[in-house]
């Protein structure tokens, strides 16, 4: 029997002493947590204490080029949240997951705290500040003693290509001073879809897709849910395409080397050898002409180069049936097959050939626009279009250069050549994806003089002598034009949304100061610029303010029928209304107008292609048994300042990424090279190596190494993941016609490395 | 009174996680740094759950925002031992901080793992404190936390339809995930509306509820993609 347990009813001496110590622990334990929680029992606030006053504001969205307008929440005069403007047409109330992150930009703790200049060795890192006077001053001196001795080309600008006021100024800028070394970068748009349809429209300007139509989308590599146009216009599409419409469900199919964020949610996704995309195209266009299923009316009307012995119908039906194709791209012939007839028999049916950020190539771009044309999808609902143009007001009279892509190589070029003695860089991403991007900071070390208007010790401006700190977005005077998204020409604009926090300058009063002893700048600072360039759109007659979906639809019923309504009578009263509503917006498109979209000598779409150049891969089978894949994520892509937590915590859902480089590896690869989900891994190419990890991932093709370009950094702030030597370093250079870096062309191999991950 | 509930479109949403990114900087949520993230010490109160099945090339991944799930049997009040975590009456799962003792019963009774533990005292580098939001505490070290259906947004909507004299519109209150959604894959509102939309999402043929068979009767919905 138990000692305690008493049967007589009465309570033995050990059992009430049992009791009592357990009674007063508790009372002891539960005052003890009692006391524990009334300490806490006050909210903890960081933020100081102020009336609480709310108000809104709108901005623009500049963590890409796509020009998304926002609107901030501020609390007291701090900026709280971040959310689309509910009027702009291309973020209609929503933003992607960089939109939401801006803030992390905003209030990046290593911003410059104001102009600075370098006192130790080149990228040694110490720096002094100087007063914006002074910091002028010197580059006025340097800028002068160039013209006066006659080399102003010896002056080079690197910048973000920018259709916009603060881009026009700077184009206007080096022409009025006499350089035509101008670099302009988008690593957000692939340059060969615009030299294809230069090639076959004429029309020099990247190509727009009106996916709000489309039905079926196919997309060979072009990584649609990612950095790709608007991202926050493109999911909007992409739910539309899928559950918009009550009675038809779309249809995405991905055609890639690895099962990406976009194949994953893509209907189908089709595993492709990298860099055989162009054959497979063109064996659609091959299954489309023999089983008749293309647009006879549209191709005989409107295009040339068809017919003939050497036209595209005998070139693909000679060099690109199914079955041989199959072999080359890995893709069976039976898909080809069904590939081509789902694509002819769901029209409106688009397909997609941008690759980003390194280019798949003009002929990939050509054949994914001659598969379009074959289709009867040019300048058709759904279809590819060509953009409308945005009739803002020009800074000048002549036409000014620039706009073009820029090729990182004919920059390297002419850094190395010695004949440069002043860069300015206003845009760091240049530098981040370019393949052997290490040979351009070697050339830019001759540069004697380079001024970068980083807002914080980036790539560019640890290399730079003089800072010259630009605001941040949300701090500035400023206005957006996107490059071609769906044809329709937009432009927001905004206020500062807040007041400057640090002693930095807008780029565009910068540019504006220097422009003044060249006399040709007329206006007296950045909003009396956007003003001017405003009065086109005030005088074009059509379109107007940012609007609800409901009036947009009005003013294109409008318009459709020959009418147009004026918001406002005066361009005061305009410009009040337009910056009240973010932006200006034209919402008409009208399809097939054939002589505003083909512009060639012969007035067709031109289906004779480009000329294919066999590139071989760099580096030995047997050496680099390998074959490169290289991809940027939704949250790295364009994305001008990587120091922000939110974004490095969110990298790659699909393989638990977070805060670093990494290779995607099949699983059969893995297990042949010894490498385990998450080990330390060299990624070795015949350029050099570079250190990451490694995560196994069923969705790898065999055989397939594929990266993340364009994170890591040679400098940056503390959330930056910095190293020596990057990928793109590893990736060697290689370009067609168009100048611009291709993507398929690098062997490698990897072995794991030692010491932890 | 409202009983509040999202549903998700799963063939809408792209994975893009702008409702990941949007919650943390709505609700203060600490970021981790990469050793914490290599711990699994990361506190987001809204993931992408990623579902991997199969083999090349015959792969399938599912992608699925995943936050609480606001149960109208929540597991995690059941064996809160200070009442931390209650179910309120309009349905939203709570979490009182300042009554939190750390013990994590909770954490471990989800059946949704969607409760995090701050093991560490949250650092804001004091220029990115100027954007934390003033209607949610910051969190400390032994706490946990999670999703709130952003009942702060909840609690102004009212307060602002209550000084303009009317009722609180269903509209007016929407947390920040569902409002940055660029797919429009997220509602959210009163479940009990048969005319809201979440309830009519709800009662779609392709709503799927997680882990029903427990008996958590949750009030997120996902609709099924691809089909």
């Amino acid at each position: 029997m138990n000692a305690t347990t008493n049967t007589s009813g009465r309570v033995s001496r050990r059992a009430f002493l049992k009791f009592a110590a357990f009674t007063g622990a508790g009372i002891t334990l539960g005052r003890c947590l009692r006391d524990y929680a009334l300490q806490h029992e006050v909210f903890r606030q960081r933020w100081g204490e102020g009336p609480g006053l709310e108000t809104f504001t709108l901005s623009i969205c500049r963590q890409c080029p796509a020009g998304c307008g926002l609107r901030v929440r501020l609390v007291d005069g701090d900026a709280k949240k971040l959310d689309g403007n509910p009027l702009c047409p291309l973020a209609r109330g929503t933003t992607c997951p960089k939109g939401q992150a801006g803030l992390q930009a905003l209030y990046n703790p290593d911003r410059l705290l104001g102009p600075v200049k370098r006192v130790g060795p080149r990228g040694s890192g110490r720096w002094q500040r100087i007063r914006w006077n002074d910091a002028l001053a010197e580059v006025q001196s340097k800028l002068s003693a160039l013209r006066t001795a006659g080399h102003p080309q010896a002056l080079a600008w690197i910048a973000e290509r920018d259709d916009a006021t603060q881009g026009q100024l700077i184009r206007r800028w080096m022409h009025a001073y006499g350089s035509p070394h101008l670099f302009e970068f988008v690593d957000t748009r692939d340059a060969a879809a615009r030299a294809a349809m230069k090639l076959c429209q004429g029309v020099d300007e990247f190509p727009a897709y009106d996916l709000e139509h489309a039905h079926y989308i196919l997309s060979f590599g072009t990584p649609v849910l990612e950095a790709w146009l608007s991202p926050t216009w493109l999911a909007r599409q992409y739910g539309r395409l899928h559950r918009g419409r009550a009675d038809y469900r779309g249809r995405f199919v991905q055609i890639e080397a690895r099962l990406s964020p976009t194949a994953v949610k893509a209907d189908e996704w089709i595993p492709v050898n990298p860099g055989t995309e162009t054959a497979l195209a063109l064996a659609l266009a091959h299954v489309l002409i023999r089983e008749d299923l293309y647009d006879r009316a549209l191709v005989a009307d409107h295009t040339t180069g068809f017919d003939g012995d050497d036209g595209f119908r005998a070139l693909v039906l000679r060099d690109y049936a199914p079955d041989d194709v199959a072999q080359r791209t890995g893709v069976p012939a039976t898909t080809i097959l069904r590939l081509a007839r789902e694509l002819a028999t769901n029209k409106p049916a688009v397909a997609l050939g941008e690759q980003v950020p390194l280019s798949g190539g003009v002929v990939l771009a050509w054949a994914v626009h001659a598969l379009n044309a074959l289709n009867g999808m040019v300048d058709r609902a759904g279809g590819v279009l060509t953009q409308r143009a945005l009739p803002l007001k020009p800074l000048a009279e002549t036409t000014l250069p620039g706009g073009a892509p820029a090729a990182p190589a004919a920059l390297t070029e002419l850094l190395a050549g010695g004949t440069v003695e002043a860069l300015f860089v206003s845009s760091s991403r240049c530098c981040a994806v370019a393949p052997e991007g290490g040979k351009l900071f070697a050339a830019a070390e001759k540069v004697p003089f380079i001024v970068s208007f980083s807002s914080a010790l980036d790539d560019s401006a640890a290399f730079a002598d003089l800072i010259l700190p630009d605001h941040a977005p949300l701090e500035k005077w400023q206005d957006a034009a996107p490059l071609p998204v769906h044809g329709r020409p937009v432009w927001a604009v905004s206020a500062p949304a807040l007041e400057p926090l640090l002693d930095t300058r807008h780029i565009g009063e910068v540019v504006l100061e220097l422009g003044r002893s060249l006399g040709a700048f007329p206006w007296k600072d950045f909003p009396a610029v956007l003003r001017f360039v405003a009065a086109g759109l005030f005088e074009a007659r059509r379109g107007g303010p940012f609007s609800t979906s409901y009036e947009t639809a009005w003013t294109n019923q409008l318009e459709t029928g020959g009418w147009w309504i004026p918001s406002a009578k005066t361009f005061d009263e305009f410009w009040e209304q337009v910056l009240k509503a973010g932006g200006w917006f034209d919402p008409i498109y009208t399809y097939e107008q054939w002589p505003r979209v083909l512009r060639t000598a012969s007035g067709k779409l031109e289906l004779g292609g480009p000329p294919k150049i066999q590139q071989p891969w760099i580096g030995d089978e047997r050496e680099f048994p390998l074959k490169l894949h290289v991809f940027t994520t939704l949250t790295t892509g364009g994305l001008n300042d990587p120091n922000q937590p939110f974004l490095q915590e969110t990298l790659g859902p699909h393989v638990h990424a977070r805060w670093e480089d990494w290779v995607e590896l099949n699983p059969q690869t893995a297990q042949r090279l010894g490498i385990a989900n998450g080990d330390g891994v060299w990624l070795e190419s015949p350029l050099g190596k570079a250190r990451l990890r490694a995560y196994v991932f069923a969705g790898a093709q065999p055989d397939v190494a594929s990266v993340l370009i364009g994170h890591a950094h040679r400098a940056g702030g503390a959330f930056v993941q910095r190293t020596a030597r990057g990928v793109a370093d590893l990736v060697a250079y290689r370009t067609d016609a168009t100048g611009a870096p291709l993507a398929a062309t690098t062997r490698v191999r990897i072995t794991k490395a030692t010491g932890g991950p | 009174m409202p009983r509040w509930g999202m549903a998700i479109d799963l063939d809408r949403c792209t994975g893009c996680q702008a409702c990941v990114v949007a919650c943390k900087q709505e609700n203060n949520v600490p970021f981790s740094t990469p050793a914490q993230a290599d711990q699994g010490r990361q506190i987001s109160w809204l993931y992408l759950q990623t579902e991997i099945e199969g083999a090349y090339p015959h792969v399938q991944v599912r992608f699925r925002p995943m936050l609480c799930q606001h149960c109208d049997r929540p597991p995690c009040t059941f064996v809160c031992p200070t009442s931390a975590t209650y179910k309120n009456e309009e349905g939203l799962v709570a979490q009182i901080y300042p009554r939190c003792i750390g013990c994590r019963y909770c954490a471990n009774a989800c059946p949704y793992s969607v409760k995090s533990f701050n093991y560490d005292e949250p650092v804001w580098p004091k220029q990115l404190a100027a954007s934390l939001n003033k209607d949610v505490s910051v969190r400390y070290k032994g706490v946990i936390e999670k999703c709130t259906f952003c009942s702060h947004r909840l609690t102004r909507a009212r307060e602002q339809a209550a000084a303009e004299g009317r009722a609180l519109r269903e509209e007016e209150y929407q947390p920040a995930c569902v409002q940055a959604c660029p797919a429009n894959a997220m509602v959210f509102g009163d479940l009990d509306n048969p005319h809201s939309r979440v309830a009519q999402w709800s009662a779609s043929p392709r709503a799927e509820r997680l882990l029903e068979d427990l008996g958590t009767k949750p009030k997120v919905t996902y609709l099924k993609g691809g089909v």
